[in-house]
């Protein structure tokens, strides 16, 4: 007769797995301590907590109808249990620690791990705020879609590395910047308590945190998502996740003072055929060459491009503009990737202008995208 | 064919020009006659005294009492210089500048529209001399190395054309030290092997001069028979950029070296900044005393075009990177890769502007423009003698 187990639990593998990806997101590869590269997981009623950190950036999530039949925890070394969860075949898996060995069997695979000690490991905070902005779901994670892309974590300027949530009288600003262009939403939420903490130029939160309040969502985009600012970190809790993260410190940069209040020239345009067109005159740029030209002329977009030992391409696209000719260079880089993350149907205004000046997309009232060109005086 | 285009004693030439007072004349420029500083260039008639560039003006004195002494107008010549690419760029897109008064033409693919490479060729010295009031002299040839020899020949006001089947016949009795990179130590090296004229290295096997000189000895080699594959590159499409120095005494002072690696990063800076182009990897060569020659590179986190990040970046690798042995240096060369010309991007906050280019670039940048190269150097380079002949810079 064998020892009672000290743990054991049944549940949906493809739920675990997928559980597993989002906390393996913040467990880091390469650490010094390392405790860290481990998930914590709890079982405990029908549920099972999985918890990772990498010091700066932890979350906990949290899988409901789990079959417990020993609650306890242990620790799993992240990478390897994430490539037995996505190999792994059968619809179930069970995972047993009996006298300090971990167990994980599914149907005729079986695996057996030496866990190290979840005494050691930190903890991972819990979202014990009663003062938080609330956000719908689906609204945040559109808004962090819209602005994460624009960071620039390898910047020696950290603040760039993050993307920035300002609390505003009607609701939250996030933008993020990495200096050659902009992109800034604005949000609705409504407020419990009085959450008025937080640095007071708001908060920049690092794109690893803000990318896994992103995944966090899915599944749960009815939920509202609660943020609580504080001095020096954020206490989110989306979905089935709570996330926890240390701001990044220094100051982001005065985002406001660069979007023009109003343009001489705004074009109706249209994500979809605009992508098309964009992505075609980027394949014949180089690391050499990287601008486009933009020309804009009566009824007619034009983009060109060429570069030494590659070629030329010259694309044109309908558009309703009858001002002057006017022609702007871009790294089409920073155009596609706002292009990218709207529907192909979305309508947007483009203003203009001169070629030396900002370009601003809008998108309804809460998405503006600013784009700085290429200086066209250059020497060849 | 390549032509090389070199002026004929450029600074001196223009203040000649500036001042027909001077014709006939010797004139010096810079330097003083109290025997201050060094000679930047000499007339022909000053240099018929014994005076050349990188003299100090003291000796010139006393080798040249009645010369006019000029203070340098680096702006001046500046000016003149890209009147003078204005012409080549009239036959050819390929100009390659090696400095302010002398490049190489890539002229082939004009052939058919302005004539063969000895009519282009006069008529941009006929253009030079016509339009510019200066001499320049010209060498055309089928490689670069032997269109720079050909210009070099017959100076001032020369004009050599080598064709194809004349190369060995005009290389043959030309010393090795013309030959780049052959300075004293290597031509006592190649003289102890018989070896003095082109012709003695083209005689010999491929092979021997590998066996005494290293892959060195395979491009001695090469060169001796004509043979040169490098492209003519203009500066904007080179896919690197390097400065170079070739010692006539071999160094064995690591200090000494690290400020040759001061002043090449300065100028490998000031290229890339003048061409609106960054860098993402820096590039440090050495040729050692027995021709052994290796290049060390580091990659950078960001790109750059800032000085003191070439500079400490080929600094670290020649302190920490060299091979162990015996440090006896003839050839130090500073380069960097991986460009590419985002320059023009403009930026939203320009703060990271001055993080990325050191304010103090831009002001060296505008005093090299003004006063020349070596009016502001880096404490590290300074006591530095230029040597007489930079290796031109490799692209």
């Amino acid at each position: 007769m064998e020892e009672p187990p000290d743990m054991k639990l049944h549940c949906h593998r493809p739920s675990l797995s997928a559980a597993f990806g989002i906390v393996g997101g913040v467990v880091p590869s390469r650490t010094p301590k390392d405790i860290l590269k481990n998930v914590r997981l709890a079982a405990e009623g029908d549920t099972v907590t999985l918890s990772g950190t990498d010091s700066e950036v932890g979350i906990r999530y949290v899988i409901s109808g789990v079959e417990v039949e020993k609650p306890g925890e242990t620790l799993l070394p992240a990478q390897r249990v994430m490539s037995i969860l996505r190999e792994l075949t059968e619809e179930q898996v069970s995972i047993e620690v009996n006298d300090g060995k971990v167990r994980i069997a599914s149907g005729h695979s079986e695996f057996r791990l030496s866990p190290e000690d979840p005494a050691e490991f930190p903890a991972v905070a819990i979202f014990d705020q009663d003062a938080y902005f609330a956000v719908p779901g689906s609204v945040l994670r559109e808004a962090i879609r819209r602005t994460l892309f624009a960071t620039d974590v390898e910047s020696t300027r950290y603040a760039l590395g993050g993307v920035l949530i300002e609390p505003t009288e009607k609701g939250l600003t996030l933008a993020a910047t990495d200096s050659r262009r902009l992109a800034v939403v604005e949000v609705p939420c409504s407020k419990t308590g009085d959450p008025s903490g937080g640095p007071a130029n708001g908060a920049v939160i690092p794109s690893k945190a803000m990318s896994l309040i992103e995944k966090s969502i899915a599944g749960a985009e009815d939920d509202e998502v609660f943020i609580a600012l504080r001095n020096n970190d954020v206490l989110v809790k989306s979905g089935n996740g709570t996330i926890a993260s240390r701001l990044v410190e220094g100051r982001f940069p005065k985002y406001r003072q660069v979007i023009p209040a109003s343009t001489p020239i705004s074009i109706d345009m249209v994500a979809g055929p605009f992508y098309t067109a964009v992505r075609q005159a980027q394949i014949v740029t180089s690391d050499e060459s990287r601008g486009v030209d933009f020309t804009f002329s009566e009824g007619n977009l034009t983009l060109q491009s060429q570069a030494a030992d590659v070629g030329a391409s010259k694309i044109e696209l309908p558009i309703p503009y009858n001002g002057e000719d006017l022609t702007i260079t871009f790294d089409p880089k920073y155009v596609a990737d706002f292009l990218r993350i709207l529907e192909s149907e979305t309508a947007f205004t483009l203003n203009l202008t001169d070629s030396e000046s900002q370009a601003v997309g809008r998108v309804g009232d809460s998405y503006t995208y600013v784009i700085m060109p290429l200086s066209r005086d250059r020497e060849a | 064919m390549i032509l090389h285009v070199d002026m004929d004693a450029f600074y001196a030439s223009v203040e000649e020009r500036e001042r027909p007072e001077l014709k006939d004349r010797p004139v010096i420029v810079g330097g003083s006659p109290q025997g201050r500083g060094v000679v930047c260039a000499a007339n022909y008639i000053a240099r018929t005294f014994g005076v050349h560039s990188a003299q100090p003006a003291a000796r010139a004195v006393r080798l040249c009492p009645q010369a006019v002494f000029l203070k340098p107008r680096f702006d001046l010549y500046s000016s003149v210089s890209r009147q003078i690419r204005e012409i080549f760029h009239r036959y050819t897109p390929l100009v390659e500048p090696l400095s302010l008064d002398e490049a190489f033409l890539d002229v082939t693919g004009s052939e058919r529209l302005f004539g063969d490479g000895e009519t282009i060729g006069r008529a941009i010295q006929k253009a030079i001399r016509d339009e510019l009031s200066l001499p320049c002299s010209v060498g055309v040839a089928p490689t670069k190395f032997v269109a720079k020899i050909a210009s070099d020949l017959r100076k001032p006001r020369g004009f050599v054309v080598v064709r194809t089947d004349e190369v060995v016949s005009f290389l043959d009795p030309l010393p090795v030290t013309k030959i780049w990179g052959v300075g004293a130590t290597a031509e006592r090296h190649l003289a102890a092997l018989g070896i003095t004229k082109i012709g003695d290295l083209r005689i010999r096997s491929a092979e021997s001069l590998v066996a005494a000189f290293g892959k060195h000895g395979r491009k001695l080699w090469n060169l001796a028979n004509g043979i040169d594959h490098r492209a003519v590159v203009p500066d904007h499409a080179a896919k690197q950029i390097s400065h170079e120095t070739t010692f006539g005494q071999d160094i064995t002072d690591l200090e000494t070296l690290r400020a040759w690696v001061s002043e090449l990063a300065a100028n490998v800076g000031r290229r890339l900044r003048r061409h609106h182009r960054t860098a993402q990897a820096v590039v440090l060569k050495l040729r050692y005393d027995d021709f052994t020659t290796i290049t060390r590179s580091h990659s950078l986190p960001d790109a750059t075009d800032a000085t003191s990040t070439i500079f400490r970046a080929a600094d670290e690798l020649l302190r920490t990177r060299l091979p162990r042995r015996r440090l006896s240096v003839r050839l130090i060369g500073v380069g960097v890769t991986g460009l590419s010309s985002v320059g023009g991007q403009k930026l939203l906050f320009p703060i990271q502007e001055e993080e990325t280019r050191p304010a103090i670039d831009a002001v060296a940048d505008a005093i090299a423009q003004k006063f020349g190269r070596d009016a502001l150097r880096s404490g590290l380079s300074f006591g530095l003698e230029r040597p007489e002949r930079l290796s031109p810079p490799k692209t």
